[in-house]
């Protein structure tokens, strides 16, 4: 038995103008980035699987970050780097990348929320990426484990199923899920879910949840298809018969899965980046923050990551030989010139990349010429 | 009642009037509500609402053309089109190719996919890279690329784009997309629990919307067209995918797809003798 599906109809036509800044990832290298491209008037956008679930969004109090002498939580942080990045003008949408094609020209970024294209791509997923690891869950992907339950829950539609996982991603997918299942056990590693109250509290008004708080899930069992599954808790183990299993647990993984293969990464899976400019094996797309494995994981050094790729990526963009960061100085020029880029190049010319590749420079010079 | 909102009709007058090059045709076919429901002939979901979107796309821009067929009293036709299940949809320039395909109402996201098909083929020229319409149409065998869907997945459109696109390079490419909860028999049969999932010619299937370079290699594979350094490119991301190595997994492709072309005989038989 499937769902019945909902007759509406969504239409969303991609923006067929490319971006000049898509950035991957909406964790503090991601903001900080974003807001450096916004101010420098880079058609910017943020695309971020969820605003609290990176390794800061998740983060119960943080202290040390320069500037703000009170303790906050990292969800906070994240929001005041998010609405300064916004408020410069750069778009954020909450979407999860799920592929890329960084070849093309311009990039195409493939999400939750339409495919995206951008003339450089700034890459911050971070390191907290899960591999398949519960015993059976490699084997029984896309045979009842799943990791996109507004795809997948109509195939469990009456059935009992599981949901793993505790942040607000996880509670978000439960609410979903439930909508079309009999009953789903939510396994969490926790005693409480590392996810907002607000979420929590939303999740515990659905009618046909079982939690298992404080729950390890040590296998998946199935033959070619889900068929239930092994708990544990306190020492005691019991089989739940489940047809399907919906994973959204934290790993310690660079997030890279959905780079194809076409970035360079280090024998320890992370992206292998221009220790000076951030650049990644492929001219234009740029890896910064946790997913390129630091050996001191800041919220500060992250952000600075962001900020120096973003620059980067502006050099990259009008081929200048120095990043430039004292953007405020364009905008009302001492002597009242305006910079000798802009000043010869029309809005549709075309600018021949050093590779020989020609592209449109439309967005960044429009923009440019319309604040002088 | 519309099925489609005032807002949408306006936004999609405005597109089509600026976008819409030549006309498009789009080729129903339903079936009529029976009065005798047996096992092997379920009612057709959501017939009626696919004929209703249908003329109410033609009524937007005369450059849409609705042709609604009836898939018992044209089986004829049906057979011609290669059509063996309703509601399908096929969105053609006129010209007799019939390769885009939707089987099932192009409903929820799925609708973007449709309407990107009708200025796609209307332009009469896809957006696929120069690099991957040139394998696409070295294909010279014929392929037939299934798609499967649901309403709310975000991936899919993407994968059904990618799918019909290939279909416009290369006659030789019969591209459908299968909404799956219509028809769950099929999703059993190709053990659908995850979508966006692409099965090519019966003998290789991927889950998930992957850019055209790398759908474009399986494509390839599946007719052992696979040359070059495209080779290992596919043997590296397949393995990648799969997350793991499994030799069982291929031994139980076969037989599964074994049991489908048992199941196909059986259900023509059905059909036919209904």
């Amino acid at each position: 038995m499937l769902a019945p599906l909902s007759l509406e109809l969504q239409l969303d036509l991609p923006d067929e103008e490319p971006y000049d800044v898509v950035i991957i990832g909406g964790g503090p290298a991601g903001l900080t980035a974003a807001i450096y491209a916004a101010r420098a008037k880079l058609k910017t956008l943020v695309l971020d699987k969820h605003p609290r679930t990176s390794a800061l969004g998740m983060t119960r109090k943080i202290e040390n970050y320069p500037g703000i002498p009170k303790p906050i939580s990292g969800s906070e942080l994240l929001d005041i780097f998010r609405s300064q990045a916004i408020q410069f003008g750069a778009e954020y949408i909450q979407a999860q990348v799920t592929s890329v094609d960084l070849l093309k020209d311009p990039k195409e970024v493939i999400s939750s929320a339409g495919t995206f294209y951008g003339h450089t791509v700034i890459i911050a997923t971070g390191a907290m990426g899960h591999k398949p690891s519960i015993p059976g869950e490699a084997e029984l992907i896309g045979r009842g484990v799943s990791y996109c339950a507004v795809c997948d829950a109509p195939f469990f539609a009456g059935k009992d199923v599981a949901v793993i996982g505790d942040n607000d991603e996880a509670l978000d997918e439960l609410e979903f899920v439930g909508k079309f299942v009999k009953s789903v056990y939510f396994i969490s590693p926790h005693r409480e879910p590392r996810a907002s109250a607000q979420s929590f509290e939303r999740a515990k008004k659905l009618p046909n949840v079982v939690w298992l708080m404080g729950t390890r899930v040590t296998a998946i069992e199935g033959n070619g298809k889900v068929t239930g599954i092994t708990v544990e808790r306190e020492g005691k183990r019991e089989r739940l018969p489940v047809s399907g299993v919906f994973i959204y647990l934290v790993g310690a993984h660079p997030v890279t899965d959905f780079l194809n293969g076409q970035i360079e990464l280090t024998p320890q899976g992370c992206i292998r980046v221009d220790p000076e400019t951030k650049m990644t094996n492929v001219p234009g797309v740029f890896a910064v923050g946790d997913v390129t494995c630091k050996e001191i994981r800041q919220v500060v050094i992250a952000a600075a990551e962001g900020a120096v790729a973003a620059l980067e990526a502006e050099k990259f963009l009008r081929k200048r030989a120095k990043a430039r960061s004292d953007w405020a100085k364009t905008e009302s020029p001492p002597n009242g010139s305006v910079p000798a880029q802009s000043k010869n190049l029309s809005s549709t010319e075309i600018v021949s990349l050093p590779s020989g590749e020609r592209r449109w420079e439309h967005f960044a010079l429009k923009r440019e010429a319309a604040s002088d | 009642m519309a099925l489609l909102s005032e807002r949408d009709r306006r936004k999609l007058e405005e597109i089509f009037h600026s976008r819409l090059v030549n006309p498009v045709k789009l080729v129903l076919f339903t079936q009529r509500q029976s009065l005798i429901w047996t096992p092997w002939s379920q009612p057709c979901q959501f017939c009626k609402e696919a004929e209703q979107l249908v003329r109410e796309l033609a009524q937007i821009s005369p450059l849409i053309e609705a042709e609604v067929h009836d898939i018992d009293s044209e089986s004829g036709l049906a057979e011609q089109y290669g059509v063996d299940k309703v509601p399908a949809l096929i969105v053609t320039d006129g010209s007799g190719r019939a390769n885009i395909r939707y089987f099932g109402i192009p409903a929820g996201l799925e609708f973007t996919a449709l309407i990107e098909d009708i200025l796609s083929v209307s332009r009469g020229k896809t957006n696929l890279s120069e690099e991957v319409r040139a394998k696409i149409r070295s294909i010279d065998k014929p392929v037939h690329i299934q798609v499967f869907v649901t309403p709310t997945c975000p991936y899919c459109p993407r994968a059904v784009l990618t799918a019909h696109q290939f279909a416009m390079e290369n006659p030789n490419i019969v591209a459908d997309m299968i909404e799956a909860t219509e028809f769950p028999e099929l999703a059993e049969r190709y053990r659908v629990f995850a979508v966006p999932k692409v099965v090519i010619n019966d003998v290789v299937s991927f889950e998930g919307a992957l850019p055209e370079q790398v759908f474009a290699l399986y494509v390839l594979k599946a007719v052992d067209q696979l040359a070059g350094k495209d080779v290992e490119e596919f043997d590296l991301i397949d393995r990648q995918l799969r997350g793991i190595e499994d030799e069982g997994d291929w031994e139980e492709h076969k037989h599964h797809h074994h049991d489908h072309d048992e199941f196909e005989r059986e259900h023509h038989f059905h059909r036919y003798e209904h």
